[in-house]
């Protein structure tokens, strides 16, 4: 590593492969920027959602009612949740879904679930559910784990309609923690890709752009289908690349029976 | 060569014995003067078409600095008057991109992004809108309306905009020096002659009412 020499960035702005498109296209007006920064945006979206499963955590506060509204908590990028907890004296606790179905798992009474909450039992759990790595207060949380949920009285539900969780009564209102699949689009305007993402990206809006050019003949669209595509197979063998820690992560779940990801 | 210069270039042809002699002698200077200017925009319009290369156009781009924002009660929305003063405003290149750029005249020049009319409602619906926050700019008539975007708020203290123009030919002065298009002399010259050819010269015409050409 050296801080003398600077090397160009590892990240980049979501503007940045726009730039390249325009680079490429010879293009460089403000006409077709709107376009094909909304093609990006799509773009990365759907790679986030079908290919990467880019999972964020966000801390949200349970009100009075028992419910988190998601978009007047400003949760826009929330596509899917994945877990619930919520931190008692420092643990982290998942809840349980209920879509008012019985759910047949080892439960505890209401009484000591209210108890836990309180924090005066049952802290002495050691195994838990892995929590993806997140910032929180200015510090990386790499290793939060919470413990398994299936107490009585201790559910939550998402309400589709009103993009809203609802939690049971039991549970104080206090911060939960909330795992989720994101669109890893952050529309503050500071989106920030890895560089590796640069080329699937340009390509894809060459291609969005060509699919829709009606000047363009079928040859040319599949030249640029087909650049697509083997942009799309370079980032997924990078991405996906099989290594020692994913072994391990087999390994680790089926002889735990633990969550399998 | 000057604006001038182009027109006592065609009246020499004109005067001269190399003209045809149905239009030879028969046509001011002022008419000259605007068959050149027809030529000549057409001119313009065409290389962009058959090149698509807007900095080739580059030595006729004006720029004005101080083009006051005015704001339009019935859209509630800012505007400025195409900053042209000739009779013809503009050169209709695709897209509108005869206006070269638009800037607000904050301390640093805010650049405004073209979008097209009434594509707000569709921008608006989607996340670019969140995303890009530059203010936007479309041209309706002959005004410049800037976007109701949430991002021309910042600027609302903003009295004036610049704006940089590929300049339609009325718009030069008559000493002013004008580059021609490289390679399109003969042609821009036949153009203008054949122009005149097709239009009955001024002292044939008998009904003395019809509105006459401009004398300059």
């Amino acid at each position: 590593m050296s801080l003398v020499t600077p090397k160009t960035a590892g990240f980049v702005n979501l503007s940045y492969c726009v730039n390249q498109f325009q680079l490429d296209r010879d293009d460089f007006s403000d006409r077709l920027k709107e376009k094909a920064t909304q093609y990006a945006i799509n773009i990365i979206s759907k790679y986030n959602i079908f290919q990467s499963r880019n999972v964020e955590v966000a801390y949200l506060t349970i009100d009075a009612n028992g419910v988190i509204n998601l978009t007047t908590a400003g949760l826009t990028d929330y596509v899917d949740y994945v877990k619930v907890g919520i931190i008692i004296k420092g643990k982290l606790w998942n809840l349980s879904v209920n879509n008012k179905i019985t759910l047949r798992r080892t439960e505890i009474p209401a009484s000591e679930a209210v108890d836990i909450f309180n924090g005066t039992s049952r802290d002495d759990i050691t195994d838990g559910y892995y929590y993806a790595g997140h910032y929180y207060n200015g510090i990386y949380n790499q290793a939060v784990y919470g413990y398994g949920g299936g107490f009585a009285k201790s559910y939550f539900r998402y309400d589709n309609e009103s993009n809203e969780f609802q939690f049971d009564t039991a549970i104080p209102t206090t911060k939960i923690v909330l795992e989720y699949l994101s669109t890893g689009i952050k529309l503050t305007g500071a989106t920030v890709i890895p560089r590796t993402y640069v080329d699937y990206v340009v390509s894809a809006i060459h291609d969005k752009f060509a699919f829709f050019d009606k000047k363009l003949t079928r040859g040319e669209k599949a030249d640029f289908r087909q650049r697509f595509i083997e942009e799309e197979n370079i980032l997924e063998n990078f991405d996906y690349k099989f290594d020692i820690q994913a072994y391990l992560d087999m390994s680790y779940a089926s002889q735990h029976q633990g969550v399998k990801r | 060569m000057t604006k001038d210069g182009w027109v006592y270039l065609v009246q020499n042809f004109l005067g001269g014995g190399s003209a045809p002699s149905d239009i030879r002698k028969k046509y001011r200077k002022g008419i000259v003067s605007e068959y050149v200017g027809m030529s000549f925009n057409e001119a313009i319009v065409q290389i962009y078409l058959s090149t698509h290369d807007l900095d080739s156009l580059n030595s006729y781009v004006k720029v004005y600095a101080t083009c006051a924002i005015a704001t339009d009660t019935v859209w509630a929305k800012k505007y400025i008057a195409i900053p042209t003063t000739s009779s013809s405003k503009i050169l209709q290149i695709p897209d509108n991109k005869a206006i070269r750029s638009v800037w607000l005249n904050t301390t640093t020049k805010t650049r405004c992004m073209y979008r097209k009319m009434d594509a707000d409602q569709v921008y608006s619906a989607l996340e670019v809108n969140t995303y890009l926050a530059e203010p936007r700019w479309d041209l309706l008539g002959e005004r410049i309306y800037f976007s109701s975007h949430a991002g021309v708020s910042p600027y609302d203290v903003v009295t004036t905009a610049t704006v940089k123009q590929i300049v339609p030919w009325s718009e030069f002065a008559s000493d002013e020096d004008i580059q021609m298009p490289f390679e399109s002399n003969n042609a821009l010259f036949d153009s203008v002659v054949n122009k005149l050819r097709s239009m009955s010269p001024q002292d044939k015409i008998i009904d003395q009412n019809v509105v006459q050409p401009v004398t300059k």
